[in-house]
């Protein structure tokens, strides 16, 4: 037996049976028109605004920059679309870490196995200094950049 | 320490006055009433570094001072497409440390990614335990103790909150020279211990005694070396100050602090530090600093300006952690995927708190003497067995002053004893017995050392070094001294007729100068009461 | 030479009408022939002839030969091969070389396959029209102006176009299946632990596989089941046993009408919404999905910071400026808009409401299949609800890209086992494929109605 979860048109599927010449008779059991019930995005919670305090923890929590505007309104974007969860009822529901997850985890013997590939290590780093890598300084705060300035 | 060949004061205290070793005066620490305004709160986290031939998620080698990056799997450099697998010994000692601090182990834990950046973190996350680790809730009893003041002891006791394994970090060596940050990856993996406390201590005293506490307990499980200066464990305090009644207050984090001594001193600087500032109308901010052992200062690190996000995430490339004892191990599991607890948690060596406690109560020793025992490597293990119908007193007295001095100068880890423990028990039963002198001991005992294969009693023999028992011989000996320093006789008689205290310089002399003469072969005692009987005659 | 399941061309090895060079010389020509469609990001032409002529000896002698002797395959350049370059489709690691090989590759080798080249991908496994990789875009064999799919847009195009017999690529959200149905293939991607990920460049570790894509659904289970199997090295890899996928290919009792209608349903696919009929929660798939492997991506392209290998900006002063350029430069705008939301969505503050909430519903869409899975073999849907679009036709709204994946994501967070096979092509000239799921470790279903598909639809 099969399952079929199926999307259709709206209205062009008896259209284009009868324009391929198929049989009307077979049903499929997915209904012709879908039963999803669009969600009513006002019962949904704000996003709260994308303000540069904000932008700028981002940036420095992630080490990437938005570069411009549009890219925050589009991560606004992003948030809203996952802002849809909030519709599901997941009272008691256990989160899950992974599919694999009452499986125990394999442990190895503590042997030594590996180590001792110090040209491997090193082999792909720009800079090297007497099989160290190199880093320039931490510690230093980054400054935040004035997002409205740059579009 | 030189044992010389002189009759040492305390030989004559017993001859005569037998003063107290203890001092019963109490010497209370200076009492500072503005002191008592504050309540001071402070809270541990020790990352001790598990003993094991390979690292938490790699099988590199985890030796001390290796050659640089030369200890670095591609996973412990963060090579794309390298996954963790975990290390079963590392486990299993975070098991048997967890239930010897009365923790209670979890049926299931899990592993954790927990961001921040920086150069000596290759993934740019740590692994860590942050919501499923493996042990909680325990409780550490242990000694506080001040080495001025062996009166002003106390037991107190520490909550453990929580025992998770997380992976070490690599170094970064500033070159301040050049302007750059040298990274040695080779610690990078190692398996952890972080042991959180609750924020049980008052002061650095307290927190210091604590952490002597935990590292013998450490290195008697043989879970971590405990070896502070090499890095094997480091302390994170975290302080605060209060009022009486109030809220606790804003706290300080101050991080690695590497000696038991940087943990008193450090903890007690920023208690002061944070009474100042709120006194001074100042607020105290939130915020990591560092310890500065030459000025004995906190400072504040310069990047801490916000709080961290560390947006900690499941480690998805892990499975959980399953314990088991042996009655609920499910039926047909692979025995390389689950850890039976039983046998981890039997024979688990006792806490040093406990050893403190039965030495003390059985044998009535004084703490001070009970701390050096138990501190001292194997010297326990010694005392225990050959303490047995002989008075404890004075055994531990002549393992910490006659026998330590001797292995210390010979630098014999205890541990691997290389003499057996009933020679070490036949010399202390012949400086009992008055069978050698106590100037006699230290030699016998290099000797004992010396020739581990023959009893002490046959070296003393060989050697002719046991106390000459014949009276007449001794008698003999006694006047030839008396003959050779007739000033000194004079002396003596002078000095009768005086105070006592003129009495002991020139018998000193006497005494001494026939010891040398037999070589040290005889009781001092037995030599005074001939001496007096010749001299009186005279 | 014309395409042929690996059994025919494995039996004119055996009887010695054709050498493996000469296999080799063939593809590695139409590799050449097709370089227009930047399939390629590295060929290893001296390497694979050099591995030809050993085999063709190993033959000559008599030896025992491997499963998948002669069989040339092109791997997607996520996947480690040691001493080759590992791209990812990035800047970050265009000149990167790996030090090591990943399992799969092991285990190709070991039964005598032939490796001819790291294909192209959306840069790091993220996006769905091989738009976002930073040496261009991949073109569509069945035309050109068209976008092959993604991530594994390459792996696809370079089966697709006859460059190769089979390829791998990788499937997080449909990046096996989804390009498979754009470029009328057969992409399976295997049940969650099946195949060893150790040597696979992580973008979501649970969710990333190793999948497979070819022409025929004979040669999809023998390289499936080479690959498959337990490794020490990755901890998730599962131990199930690998059953002999090709050996029991068989017949299906199946309703022949409504397969029919289902391959003609797919035609009608255009502009649609996904109606759940069994399964209630599934219309969250994609929030949930991207949600959790964005905060997954942030995660493991923390390391890409130029200290140890990667892009690198010289000339930074301090070290948090130096990972910022560094990473600013060396990753494209998809990458970068992902990481944004997965840290947005693991922050503090943010993590309960989003990443928490997603991984709860994950457990329900789960749940879902497996309630399914109690009453249906099979579960059947289109691959892609739309046909292959062009070229900069969805760059301006991501959002409307990320619905490219709406059937094939649902798969990935439920961990089963899941096949596209191509379903015909629309009186547009643009292929559909059509996805087959079936219960975890029960690749065995799906690919015997892959392989009932084939011999009573494909011509």
């Amino acid at each position: 037996m099969i399952a079929v979860t199926r999307i259709t048109a709206k209205s062009s599927t008896r259209n284009l049976r009868q324009k391929l010449q198929l049989n009307n008779y077979f049903s499929s059991k997915v209904p012709d028109e879908p039963t999803w019930v669009p969600i009513d995005k006002e019962k949904l919670p704000k996003v709260p605004e994308l303000d540069e305090a904000t932008v700028n923890h981002l940036e420095r929590l992630s080490l990437v920059k938005f570069n411009n505007q549009a890219g925050v309104e589009r991560l606004y974007k992003a948030i809203e679309y996952a802002n849809q969860l909030h519709m599901v009822d997941t009272e008691g529901v256990e989160p899950l870490d992974s599919v694999l997850e009452n499986r125990s985890v394999y442990l190895r013997e503590d042997k030594v196995t590996d180590g001792n590939c110090l040209k491997d290590i090193l082999q792909n780093a720009s800079l090297v200094v007497e099989d160290y890598f190199v880093a320039p300084p931490g510690n230093i705060p980054l400054k935040p950049v004035d997002k409205k300035s740059s579009k | 320490m030189v044992y010389s060949n002189r009759i040492s004061l305390r030989r004559l205290c017993r001859l005569s006055f037998l003063v107290s070793r203890h001092n019963r005066h109490y010497s209370n620490l200076s009492y500072n009433p503005r002191e008592q305004e504050w309540r001071s709160v402070v809270g541990l986290e020790i990352h001790a570094q598990i003993q094991s031939e390979s690292k938490l998620f790699s099988g590199a080698s985890t030796k001390y001072a290796g050659s640089t990056n030369t200890q670095v799997s591609i996973f412990d450099a963060a090579i794309p497409g390298t996954l963790p697998v975990l290390n079963r010994h590392i486990v299993e000692a975070g098991i048997r440390t967890a239930a010897a601090l009365g923790c209670k182990l979890s049926q299931m834990s899990k592993f954790d990614r927990k961001h921040y950046f920086y150069a000596d973190l290759p993934a740019g996350y740590q692994i860590t335990q942050q919501r499923h680790p493996l042990a909680r809730n325990g409780k550490v009893k242990y000694l506080v103790y001040n080495t001025d003041n062996w009166n002003k002891y106390s037991w107190k006791t520490a909550s453990i909150i929580q025992l998770q394994l997380e992976q070490d970090s690599g170094k970064s060596l500033h070159d301040a020279d050049q302007n750059r940050s040298l990274i040695d990856l080779n610690r990078a993996g190692v398996g952890l211990m972080e042991i959180v406390t609750a924020p049980d201590f008052t002061d650095g005293e307290e927190a210091s005694s604590f952490v002597r506490e935990l590292v013998l307990m450490l290195r008697r499980l043989e879970t971590c070396s405990g070896r502070m200066e090499e890095g094997a464990l480091r302390v994170d305090a975290n302080i605060s100050v209060h009022r009486p009644g109030e809220p606790l207050g804003v706290r300080t984090e101050v991080k690695n602090l590497n000696s038991v001594k940087s943990v008193g001193r450090a903890i007690d600087y920023e208690i002061k530090r944070q009474i100042g500032e709120l006194e001074s109308g100042r607020e105290i901010v939130n915020e990591t600093r560092s310890f500065d052992a030459q000025s004995g200062q906190t400072i504040a690190m310069r990047d801490k300006e916000k709080l961290q996000d560390y947006r900690f995430m499941p480690e998805p490339n892990l499975l959980p952690v399953f314990l088991y004892d042996s009655k609920s191990v499910p039926m047909g599991v692979d025995p390389a995927n689950v850890i039976i607890t039983d046998h981890l948690l039997q024979g688990l060596p006792s806490s040093p708190s406990k050893s403190y406690e039965r030495i003390h109560d059985d044998h009535k020793i004084s703490i001070r003497n009970c701390v050096i025992l138990v501190n001292e490597d194997g010297l326990l293990k010694i005392f225990d067995e050959i303490v047995e119908r002989r008075d404890a007193k004075a055994l531990i007295n002549f393992l910490i002053a006659d026998f330590l001095g001797v292995a210390h100068a010979r630098d014999i880890n205890l541990l691997q004893c290389p003499v057996p423990f009933r020679h070490i028990a036949e010399v202390f039963d012949m400086k009992t017995n008055r069978y050698i002198s106590n100037d006699n001991v230290t030699q016998v005992l290099e000797l004992m050392f010396d020739f581990p294969n023959k009893t002490p009693g046959e070296i003393v023999k060989e050697k002719e070094l046991e106390n000459i028992q014949d009276l007449e011989v001794l008698q003999a000996e006694c006047e030839k001294t008396l003959l050779k320093h007739p000033n000194v006789v004079q002396r003596w008689k002078v000095g009768q007729q005086k105070e006592k205290k003129g009495r002991q310089d020139p018998m000193l002399k006497l005494v001494n100068t026939t010891m040398t003469a037999l070589n040290n072969r005889a009781n001092p005692l037995v030599l005074i009461s001939i001496f007096e009987k010749l001299l009186s005659k005279k | 030479m014309t395409y042929k399941p690996y059994h025919e061309l494995r039996r004119s090895l055996n009887e010695g009408t054709i050498t493996c060079r000469e296999v080799v010389e063939h593809y590695l020509n139409v590799i050449q022939q097709t370089a227009h469609l930047n399939i390629y990001l590295s060929v290893f032409t001296k390497r694979a002839i050099e591995k030809a002529d050993l085999l063709d000896m190993k033959r000559h002698k008599g030896a025992p030969l491997g499963k998948l002797f002669g069989m040339c395959i092109s791997i997607k350049d996520n996947i480690a091969i040691k001493e080759e370059r590992l791209t990812c489709g990035s800047k970050m690691l265009e000149n990167y070389t790996s030090l090591f090989n990943a399992t799969v590759v092991e285990r190709l080798e070991r039964e005598d396959a032939l490796i001819l080249g790291k294909v192209n991908m959306d840069e790091f496994a993220m996006g769905s029209s091989n738009e976002t990789s930073a040496f261009g875009a991949t073109k569509n064999f069945i035309n050109e102006d068209y976008v092959p799919g993604g991530s594994s847009g390459g792996s696809a195009v370079a089966v697709s176009s006859g460059t190769c017999m089979v390829a791998l690529g990788t499937d997080t959200g449909g990046s096996v299946r989804q390009p498979a149905s754009f470029c009328n293939v057969i992409g399976l991607k295997p049940t969650y632990g099946r195949v060893s990920r150790y040597g696979l460049v992580a973008f979501a570790s649970s969710f990333d596989q190793i999948g497979v894509l070819s022409h025929s659904a004979s040669d999809a289970a023998l390289v499936s089941e080479v690959i498959s199997g337990y490794d020490e090295r990755d901890s998730t890899s599962s131990q199930s046993v690998v059953p002999s996928y090709s050996i029991h290919l068989d017949d299906l009792n199946v309703e022949i009408r409504c397969l029919i209608e289902a391959k003609l349903e797919a035609l009608q696919s255009r502009g649609a919404t996904l109606v759940p009929i069994s399964l209630p929660h599934i219309s969250y798939s994609l929030a949930t999905y991207y949600i959790l492997t964005t905060a997954e991506a942030s995660s493991n392209l923390a390391r890409y910071d130029g200290v140890r290998y990667g892009y690198r900006d010289k000339e930074a002063s301090d070290l948090m400026s130096m990972y910022v350029q560094s990473r600013n430069k060396g990753f494209g705008k998809e990458v970068k808009r992902r990481i944004m939301l997965g840290t947005y969505v693991l922050s503090s503050g943010y993590y309960d409401a989003y990443f928490k909430k997603a991984q709860q519903v994950r457990r329900l869409i789960r749940d879902d299949f497996m309630k399914v899975f109690e009453k249906v073999d099979v579960v059947v849907s289109p691959t892609s609800p739309s046909f292959p679009f062009k070229f900069g036709e969805k760059a301006s709204n991501p959002i409307d890209m990320y619905l490219a994946d709406t059937f094939t994501v649902g798969v990935n967070l439920a961990g089963i086992p899941a096949v596209s096979i191509p379903a015909g092509l629309g009186t547009n000239g643009l292929p559909v494929g059509i996805q087959f799921m079936g219960k975890a470790y029960d690749e065995q279903t799906i690919l015997n109605m892959c392989h009932f598909f084939e011999t009573h639809f494909i011509a």
